[in-house]
């Protein structure tokens, strides 16, 4: 079976990495196509810590990878000003405090608070105490579980991770081709693309086509018309402006999310620089304010100028449809407020591994792809619009416009449940376990009525000794981990690059 | 009722679920809920529907409720089993081991059950609880040697669920639980709320919630709302035969014209348990006529049923054992707050529902394609029995009650054979895969025969025990 790939941001260089490692003798051919005229988003320089999988699967040696990316460790999302305005809470990966008599921790905290200072749930999360202190180090060389408790992830420059894997890729035998689709040929009868016309006349013909083109869906939306959910009505930020700044001096290992009036702005840390950007929703804010926000808010000069990004979210009705499988941006957009982007196209590309066509593409492996892709995004759909709603704000016309919004009944049956009994509806398909939904859910006021009756079977006292010596034993640890910035070094990640200062 | 407000909880039935259910709550609930354990004289009969079988959660499930494995061993004529031996079954009379397996070993990042489809390799033979089972062997996976295949192989129990009440019941502190022995003759009720019930003897007792565990009848529960969804109707006739020494770690199953019989070995005696189709006219006598099915809703206003109450479930796998572990855990997960039970009552409902559908489905893809037992089109298990078909894929839904690996199981040992397989297993290289299958073939093989009869280890097993337990090492 031949491949085309045609795009080659991330979603591109990724898919290409892995169809040309997993099925190295498989695969007859795969080709890349990518113009360098066209620019590439790159919005996911944050990560979840399924890129470690992703990775490892590769063979990729960690230290070289973030050496050569530029990229930092990261432990978290620091939420600032949602809730309330002057609000800030970090959502980590991996659990808080350690399960009591059967019953998960913040159950317990919850009783707790109602008698007296027992710390917040941060205090009982190692990755959250290390990130607040700009520490970093490996779960396993925790000395307790509770110092083991914790996931991470990377945040690095995504065009240089891109440039990476297109070195692995190319390695491993894809052929890069330079060009523009200027023409599509499809097959009347079954309605699969057939070839692509590149600008310079070059015809590149491939069984199966893995469109990385970005927003535009080339070969999806624009030759298969795929069509297009439209999910604005819950998530309405429709633009985006980033730039680069110069890094403080601190190297934070977490990402920061700060909710403005009409939108949110990111900050994510590099080696090299800091990345930034303001997500909107431009039927309250114009562009030129968007910029001028972002441009007020950043930890120190621009690096450039600000780049400005157009979107709806939303994903195509169907992922895959004939030979046409759309990976990344192309198969939908939800903004970046929990760095899911590179999640989700490490989840096309997991999913298209384990279905991947034999000599014939079968209406099976699609429906089946496009059932499981459809619960992903429409899970993270629901987290991300949790952001939105639990919150106080009313102080603009967009964080009024959430207060009054019908919500998708999945997600109203768990703010329910929780809002009624700190109860966590799970699920075990999907990016979000139960103790991101309590970070987001406690870290933004959504504070239960009642917490659940087992608690009250535990010994009290015994309760508050066990709180303070969680408390402790993490506070101890992280006091003695080494800093995020001499972490990078002694593990030989730290990058050569001088600091980019703007001119 | 409120989060420090006194409220009452009636517990009504004299059955597995309503000793387990009564014990578990008394464990977990606060003082200020008390508990009332409304106990008829005679056990129902439906928990013959257990099959006396359980699953491999069984273990820790009874641990946490303060009932070791020793105990059990000792004190009932339990015995481990490591699965069901399926004979004769439907209509291409397939015979296979549907066994208990932690996750199967992965070679490059693809599962073991699709290099059976590429080398036409039979999954039994791969898997230790199986081979083990089908000799009629025994011994504890062991914790300490991970390369040991016997390390991935999950047990579980046959038990008499007359006896583990029995346990259950013994195990409960009766300074915290109401035991009161009686029937429930009336019961009033307005709308969807029971306002109490009334015993023999005249006593009305009222409660905040209601918990029914009084089987089949459902006493309680239907009459705040009968939304049985009935699927086909069944009799069972049950007997107990004794035997010279206890039999293998493996129940049986098999096929027969009119239904199905099993076996389950207990300490020196078989229980075997024979299911007749009503809907193919034979007509028998001593049997128990049971309707298979399950209710809409198993929380209804101030009620909740747990186990028969809300399903009535064949036991042909430990899907009815699952399912009552499940019932417990959820409505611990779900005790009220207040009188306002909504939030509650809805999330039970809704995740009742999935486990028992997604119970079901394994039980229906059991007879998918060999006989006509009245099951209708089914989009869930479509997807999983095409996708199995079309390529190894084991489609999976949310908390599943059966896992992948018990799927992968029932589908090779029904005979269904993807087309294709998991396209990476190209990767790896066939004759070095084929010659390690056949290594590990044997060596399971070899491993299943080195291990005791079942009945040896018990032997062994409790002369440990009881020895320990004067020496006061328990």
């Amino acid at each position: 079976m031949r491949v085309c790939i045609l795009g080659g941001g991330t979603a591109g260089w990724m898919t290409a990495s892995a169809l040309s490692k997993k099925l190295k003798n498989i695969i007859q051919s795969i080709t890349l196509v990518e113009s360098e005229a066209i620019s590439t988003v790159g919005v996911g320089e944050a990560t979840l810590p399924h890129i470690r999988l992703f990775n490892e699967g590769l063979g990729i040696d960690e230290s070289s990878f973030m050496k050569k990316t530029e990229a930092t460790f990261k432990l978290g999302i620091e939420f600032c000003d949602w809730g309330r305005v002057g609000d800030k809470y970090i959502h980590p990966f991996g659990d808080f405090g350690q399960t009591i008599d059967g019953v998960a921790f913040y159950q317990h905290l919850l009783k707790l608070t109602k008698h007296g200072d027992y710390g917040v749930l941060d205090d009982y999360a190692f990755g959250i105490s290390a990130a607040k202190n700009n520490k970093f180090q490996l779960p396993k060389e925790g000395q307790t579980t509770l110092q083991q408790a914790f996931g991470y992830a990377y945040q690095f420059d995504a065009g240089l991770y891109a440039k990476f894997l297109r070195d692995f890729s190319e390695t491993n035998g894809v052929r890069r081709v330079e060009g523009k689709v200027v023409d599509t040929l499809f097959n009347e009868k079954s309605g699969d693309v057939s070839s692509i016309t590149l600008d310079d006349g070059q015809q590149i013909s491939a069984d199966l086509f893995i469109d990385c083109s970005g927003f535009r869906g080339v070969l999806i939306e624009q030759t298969l018309k795929s069509g297009y959910q439209d999910w604005s009505k819950w998530l309405p930020c429709n633009r985006a402006v980033a730039v680069p700044c110069e890094r403080q001096k601190h190297l934070s290992p977490y990402t920061r999310a700060t909710a403005r009036q009409a939108g949110w702005q990111w900050r994510i840390p590099l080696q090299h620089r800091t990345g930034n950007g303001h997500v909107y929703w431009n039927e309250f804010i114009s562009d030129d304010e968007a910029t001028s926000v972002l441009l007020n808010n950043l930890d120190g000069p621009a690096l450039g100028e600000p780049k400005q990004l157009f979107f709806k979210t939303g994903r195509r009705n169907h992922f895959w449809k004939n030979n046409v499988v759309a990976i990344g941006l192309s198969a939908g957009f939800l903004e970046p407020l929990e760095s899911t982007s590179i999640h989700l196209i490490q989840e096309g590309i997991t999913n298209l591994l384990e279905l991947f066509p034999h000599e014939n593409i079968s209406a099976l492996d699609t429906s089946e792809y496009n059932s499981r892709m459809s619960l992903q995004y429409e899970r993270v759909r629901d987290f991300l619009l949790l952001h939105y709603v639990a919150t106080k704000r009313d102080d603009s016309e967009m964080w009024r416009y959430f207060t009054n919004m019908t919500l998708p009944d999945s997600l109203q049956e768990k703010i329910a449940g929780w809002l009624h009994r700190g109860y966590i509806q799970r699920y075990e398909f999907g990016a979000f376990l139960p103790p991101s939904w309590v970070a987001v859910m406690l870290g933004q006021n959504l504070v239960p009525k009642n917490y659940d009756p087992r608690v009250d079977n535990s010994h009290f006292e015994q309760v508050k000794q066990q709180s303070q010596a969680m408390r402790a034993d993490i506070a101890g640890a992280v006091n003695k981990a080494k800093t995020h910035a001499d972490f990078l070094n002694v593990i030989g990640a730290a990058s050569n690059t001088e600091l980019l200062r703007a001119k | 009722m409120s989060q420090q407000d006194t409220s009452q909880f009636l517990v009504f039935g004299n059955t597995l679920a309503a000793s387990m259910t009564v014990l578990a709550l008394s464990k977990a609930l606060p003082k200020s809920i008390k508990l009332m354990w409304v106990k008829p004289a005679t056990a129902c009969p439906s928990d013959l529907l257990y099959g006396g079988i359980s699953s491999p959660d069984a273990y820790q499930f009874n641990l946490q409720l303060g009932l070791s494995e020793p105990q059990l061993i000792l004190d009932t004529d339990t015995t481990f089993t490591f699965g069901t031996r399926f004979d004769r079954w439907g209509d291409n009379d397939q015979t296979w081991m549907q066994c208990f397996h932690l996750p199967f070993a992965a070679t490059s990042g693809v599962e073991l059950h699709h290099f059976m489809t590429r080398h036409k390799a039979s999954l039994g033979d791969f898997l230790i609880s199986a081979q083990a089972g089908l000799k009629g062997t025994f011994a504890h996976p062991p914790t300490d040697n991970l390369q040991s295949p016997l390390s991935r192989a999950e047990y579980a129990y046959h038990f008499e669920p007359s006896q583990w009440s029995a346990v259950f019941y013994d195990k409960i502190d009766k300074a915290r639980v109401n035991v009161i022995n009686g029937d429930i003759t009336t019961l009033k009720h307005s709308q969807d709320q029971i306002e109490y019930v009334q015993l023999e003897d005249g006593t009305k007792l009222k409660a905040d919630l209601f918990i029914d565990c009084s089987g089949t009848s459902s006493q309680l529960l239907v009459a705040l709302n009968n939304d049985f969804i009935k699927q086909r109707t069944v009799q069972l006739k049950s007997e107990t035969q004794p035997c010279a020494q206890t039999g293998p770690a493996c129940r049986s199953i098999t096929g027969t014209e009119s239904g199905w019989q099993s076996v389950t070995p207990l300490r020196e005696k078989n229980h075997l348990v024979s299911l007749y189709e009503s809907s193919l006219g034979y007509e028998q006598t001593d049997c128990q006529i049971f309707t298979l099915g399950h209710r809409k809703k198993a929380w209804q206003g101030n009620c909740v049923g747990i186990g028969h109450t809300a399903y009535v479930i064949e036991p042909i796998t430990p899907a009815p054992y699952i399912l009552l572990m499940k019932d417990i855990e959820r409505l611990l997960e779900l005790i009220p707050v207040s009188h306002e039970v909504h939030v509650e009552r809805q999330e039970y409902n809704r995740r009742f529902l999935n486990d028992v559908i997604h119970a079901e489905l394994f039980h229906h893809a059991a007879y998918a394609g060999q006989r006509e037992v009245g099951y209708g089109k089914c989009e869930k298990l479509d997807r999983k029995i095409t996708q199995y078909l079309h390529r190894g894929i084991l489609a999976s839904y949310d908390f599943e009650p059966f896992n992948e690996q018990d799927w992968a199981i029932l589908h090779a040992g029904l005979g269904r054979t993807p087309e294709r397989y998991d396209r990476m297993a190209e990767q790896v290289d066939f004759e070095q895969t084929q010659a390690n299958l056949d290594r590990m073939r044997a060596g399971i093989a070899h491993l299943a025969s080195s291990m005791p009869a079942q009945h040896i280890y018990l032997e062994k097993l409790s002369m440990y025990l009881r020895d320990s337990e004067k020496h006061g090492q328990q």
